[in-house]
């Protein structure tokens, strides 16, 4: 998610080290931090780790050019977003109308004009900024203030592509508050609405590394990286005991509970998949709810119980 | 300002000398034109077009950001040359690469002269 004081990260990818040092020198005292390569591989790579907020890119390099590596940022969904600035000594207007064509934001001359390169920077990194909150507010669950649905399943793709490329699990809980409809019946909505404010705040408070989101009405879904079954079940167990025990203004006898189900990525002998983890999470949230709610079930590898699925595959209770 | 065109055989000092922050990355763009020099008579008397182009094109690129707009201009029209050039490329551009190294001969010499030290 974006910070407001976060120092912004620009990629140089140019393969002359004058430029480089012309940069790193006419950019000193910019709030942003400067990273360097020479060529469009090497870029690609740093790109992708680094996650920068703009790159300068050089148009004519060895091997890979510039429009062909824009081209390669363009379509892997891990560096799209980010913002590329063309540095080129070409002036011709052809060479320009296509870098903006293939999704550069911008075009700086060499050699640059030093207040030109800052300004044009400056801004680049300030469209950059805002673009990251516009898109960060349409991955927020305006009612709890956590996650919706839609930052839920990147993160959950990103994750199980993380645990591809390094081994190591991680679980995926989904939580349903029990007996919600009729706590909203007999309380009406606006008191549901802060029980739901409620345990989205009791669900945030474990540890910082965890996703939480709210994945629909009363259900919520957590990612917990670098968390086995066994791990993931103490995190839940832990939450669903907090859940019970909160304390409801004025209403001193309620009691509100949830109910867990729990899966990690060791359980799949096939390939992982967004669904598959979803779908055995879910037959442990039906399990728990089956076995009285307020409990935390986990999911086995072969399940006898069929789940009858709605159409939009979210979990039926 | 010197008219660098109309004096051929001065020094050339960049338009960045009273840039203080600009010295010290000026020098060392100065230290390595006699090297950059041989690299590109080498690549020329080889007839390595690729090599040649590259070194061309970063002089074109640099030049004028270290405050030596002379040495973009002169890059350029090079490089134009290049560009509609063929087979016979070094003859074509023999006077333009002569007067190339004239400047950045020029611009070497320029080290030590007014601030740059």
């Amino acid at each position: 998610m974006v910070e407001e004081n976060q120092i912004p990260i620009v990629l140089v990818i140019d393969d002359s080290e004058l430029i480089h040092r012309l940069l790193e020198t006419r950019l000193q005292g910019e709030h942003l931090v400067l990273h360097f390569t020479k060529s469009s591989d090497e870029g690609f790579k740093k790109a992708v780790e680094k996650n920068p907020d703009l790159i300068l890119l050089d148009v004519e390099m060895e091997g890979m050019d510039g429009f062909g590596l824009l081209e390669k940022l363009k379509e892997d969904p891990r560096t799209r977003n980010i913002a590329v600035i063309f540095i080129a000594a070409t002036s011709e207007s052809k060479d320009r109308a296509r870098g903006l064509d293939m999704g550069a934001i911008d075009f700086i001359s060499k050699p640059f004009d030093t207040s030109e390169l800052k300004a044009r920077v400056r801004n680049a990194l300030r469209t950059q900024h805002l673009m990251k909150m516009l898109e960060q507010k349409a991955q927020i669950d305006a009612l709890t203030g956590i996650g919706n649905r839609r930052y839920f399943d990147q993160r959950l793709i990103q994750e199980i592509s993380q645990a591809k490329r390094h081994p190591r699990p991680f679980s995926l809980v989904l939580c349903d508050l029990d007996r919600f409809k009729r706590l909203n019946d007999r309380f009406k909505h606006t008191f549901g609405d802060v029980v739901l404010e409620r345990v989205a705040q009791i669900l945030s408070g474990g540890r910082t590394s965890d996703i939480v989101c709210r994945w629909g009405g009363e259900e919520f879904g957590l990612i917990l990286p670098s968390t086995n079954v066994q791990q993931g079940y103490e995190v839940a167990e832990r939450l669903r005991i907090d859940i019970e025990l909160a304390v409801w203004p004025g209403k001193q006898d309620l009691v509100v509970t949830a109910s867990f189900g729990i899966c990690d990525t060791e359980i799949f002998s096939e390939e992982v998949t967004p669904k598959a983890m979803l779908d055995m999470a879910d037959s442990a949230l039906y399990t728990a709810k089956q076995n009285g709610r307020n409990r935390v079930e986990v999911a086995r590898k072969k399940k006898s119980i069929k789940i009858p699925l709605e159409k939009n595959n979210s979990p039926s209770k | 300002m010197l008219d660098d065109d109309k004096l051929p055989n001065t020094p050339i000092v960049s338009s960045y000398i009273n840039d203080d922050g600009m010295a010290k990355i000026i020098n060392v763009f100065l230290d390595k034109i006699p090297k950059s020099i041989a690299d590109l008579e080498a690549n020329f008397t080889s007839a390595n077009k690729d090599n040649f182009c590259k070194l061309v094109h970063q002089f074109k690129g640099a030049g004028g950001g270290y405050g030596f707009a002379i040495i973009t201009k002169t890059a350029a029209g090079i490089e134009m040359k290049l560009r509609i050039s063929k087979k016979e490329w070094k003859e074509e551009i023999q006077k333009n690469m002569d007067e190339f190294i004239t400047v950045l001969q020029r611009v070497h010499a320029g080290r030590g002269l007014s601030g740059h030290t």
